[in-house]
């Protein structure tokens, strides 16, 4: 692999990663408009405006997922982080497949509700399988690599009982208080579980966030911080949280979710652009962009 | 005559100041390593050491000892008596290992008649993390070995045969039964130097295999490559290679291996900060500074080479 001189690999790399921002602030204003406007059945939120809304999110998914991958095999097989990248990558294709089969039970049930427990389902859990090992696999390298391994493999399993105990005890709680009473127990558990999860990545994440700061390779892990956020009101909404809010504020919440759930694939595509273009072009930006 | 390296025949003349004047010119002007031995009718033997072309220090050698003197003080110098003169070219490992013995304590000398004896010696000086410059002499050859913190360096030493000292370097086997001397480490500059450039090289080391767990062998080799461009235009015989950081250049002064390192340093901090954030560039620096030795991070720390001044 040639290495071109900084200056050509800086403007090239600056190129690309300033077109790909441009594209992805078009996209995230065409969701919105398609959002607030609803072009297609006006006022009543359509199947053609959600099918609309469903390829504006299923195309950053598939970006997040392609860069996530192709960064991932710039590796070496023996390099620790492929494996971290490649969980990570598999993660995001768990969710790209979640994003079709929303847009296929759409489809199907689009008169009716869906399944208490869908295909969705299935991808969105093993999606988060697949985040959880990478994190488990960065944190592992970071602080236990030299150390204690086994340690690290002991830390990870205690996270993963405490966070099903936990929504075992919040699933308790919302049937308690009423909420989701007219869910059955086990999809309600799932349901908790999202939010459980994007509780305990997503605080992973914003771990990396302060430990990598400005660098390059904590930027990825900051899309699970944006989808902690958003599936957090998602998942409130879900379980009749609505009803306890205004509906001016229920939209409001609602645009913020499903807006920076959008941005939150942007944001980890662009981030493996920039990874990417490091490792291809063999310059270290000078600009920490 | 001959002090060290004795089989070497070098380029050998009898004749005035001038003469010598003239052979400190054509290290000058070659800008090459090496060693001029000046001994007068008085039998006093001086030595001048050349760091590429640059005179890193003249000695006065008496006895086991060795003492810094200005040339133009000499006597023989000053009444431009007739001397005999050999002037060695060496490379920059030979000639900087000849700069710390002439740098060292008075060495301790040892017989060793039997393999079994050397080992003995060996063993024990690895347990013991020995640092000091082994010359070992026998009646066909001399050998200068470097053992730093008991690990005999392979690419510090060097030895004369009767071709020259390129080539054909005896086993020690075949050099039985020899003698020893063993120069022990000073707190002259030479020494401090040493230190220096072992514990920045040990630190790099580190350093690269810290960072390549964390970030792959792909953005590890571009920082290397990024090394070496950053080396190009100064002529310094520093290269990284695999892990390790190859140095081979005799730098006559403390500060201007440091002003090499500063560099190095800063520059893959740089790289480090911009890939992985500099709280964690920060912390595999930290982590690989304390791996060198405490005499090495002393050295490093005097020239203000520490973890701490190569993050934002």
């Amino acid at each position: 692999m040639k290495i071109l001189s900084p200056n050509q690999s800086n403007q090239k790399a600056t190129l690309i990663k300033l077109g790909s921002i441009v594209v992805s602030i078009l996209l995230l204003a065409v969701y919105i408009w398609f959002y607030r406007s609803e072009p297609f059945e006006g006022p009543g939120y359509g199947y053609l405006d959600n099918w609309s809304l469903d390829i504006l999110t299923f195309l950053p998914a598939v970006a997040a997922a392609f860069m996530a991958t192709l960064t991932a095999v710039q590796f070496q097989p023996h390099d620790i982080p492929r494996r971290i990248w490649l969980s990570f990558a598999v993660g995001w294709w768990c969710w790209v497949a979640g994003e079709i089969a929303g847009m296929v039970y759409d489809y199907f049930y689009w008169e009716t509700s869906y399944p208490d427990l869908t295909l969705i389902d299935l991808c969105w859990s093993a999606g988060y399988a697949f985040f959880g090992l990478a994190l488990f696999y960065q944190f592992r390298l970071i602080y236990y690599y030299e150390d204690n391994q086994r340690a690290g493999n002991r830390l990870y399993l205690v996270l993963l009982l405490v966070a099903l105990l936990l929504t075992f005890s919040l699933t308790l709680l919302a049937r308690h208080f009423g909420l989701g009473e007219d869910i059955a127990w086990f999809p309600l558990y799932l349901g908790i579980l999202y939010p459980v999860f994007d509780l305990v990545e997503g605080s992973a994440a914003l771990w990396l966030f302060f430990l990598f700061g400005r660098g390059k390779w904590g930027r990825p892990w900051w899309g699970l911080i944006f989808f902690a956020i958003a599936d957090s009101i998602s998942i409130y909404f879900w379980i009749g949280g609505e009803n306890n809010l205004a509906e001016e504020t229920v939209n409001i919440l609602s645009s913020f979710s499903d807006t920076i759930y959008v941005a939150g694939y942007l944001i980890v595509a662009l981030a493996f652009l920039s990874i990417y273009l490091t490792l291809r072009s063999g310059a270290i930006l000078h600009s920490k962009a | 005559m001959s002090r060290f390296l004795r089989h070497i025949k070098g380029h050998q003349i009898t004749g005035s100041v001038a003469d010598l004047e003239a052979q400190q010119a054509e290290f000058r002007t070659q800008q090459v390593s090496g060693l001029i031995e000046i001994e007068d009718d008085s039998s006093q033997l001086v030595l001048i050491v050349f760091a590429r072309g640059t005179m890193a220090g003249t000695y006065l050698l008496a006895g086991e000892s060795s003492t810094p003197v200005i040339l133009a003080e000499l006597p023989a110098i000053r009444q431009n008596r007739r001397l005999s003169l050999r002037s060695l070219v060496l490379t920059d490992p030979e000639a900087r290992l000849l700069w710390l013995i002439l740098n060292a304590q008075p060495p301790l000398v040892h017989e060793v008649p039997t393999q079994e004896r050397w080992l003995d010696w060996l063993n024990a000086n690895q347990a013991a993390q020995t640092s000091t410059i082994v010359e070992i002499s026998s009646r066909e050859s001399d050998r200068l070995m470097c053992m730093h913190a008991g690990q005999l360096l392979e690419d510090e030493g060097c030895s004369d045969t009767q071709q020259n000292t390129q080539e054909a370097i005896p086993a020690l086997s075949t050099m039985l039964p020899f003698q020893i001397r063993l120069y022990k480490p000073s707190v002259s500059q030479a020494w401090q130097t040493f230190y220096l450039q072992m514990g920045a090289s040990k630190w790099l080391h580190h350093l690269f295999v810290s960072y390549q767990r964390l970030v792959g062998q792909r953005l590890t080799w571009i920082a290397q490559q990024h090394i070496t461009s950053a080396l190009e235009g100064w002529d310094i015989k520093i290269h990284p290679e695999s892990h390790k950081v190859v140095d081979r250049h005799f730098f006559p002064q403390i500060g201007l291996a440091a002003e090499v390192y500063r560099a190095l340093l800063m520059n893959i901090g740089e790289q480090m900060s911009i890939v992985v954030g500099d709280r964690l560039a920060q912390r595999l620096l930290d982590r690989a500074f304390e791996q060198a030795l405490p005499v090495e991070q002393a050295a490093l720390q005097s020239q203000r080479l520490v973890p701490a001044a190569f993050t934002a």
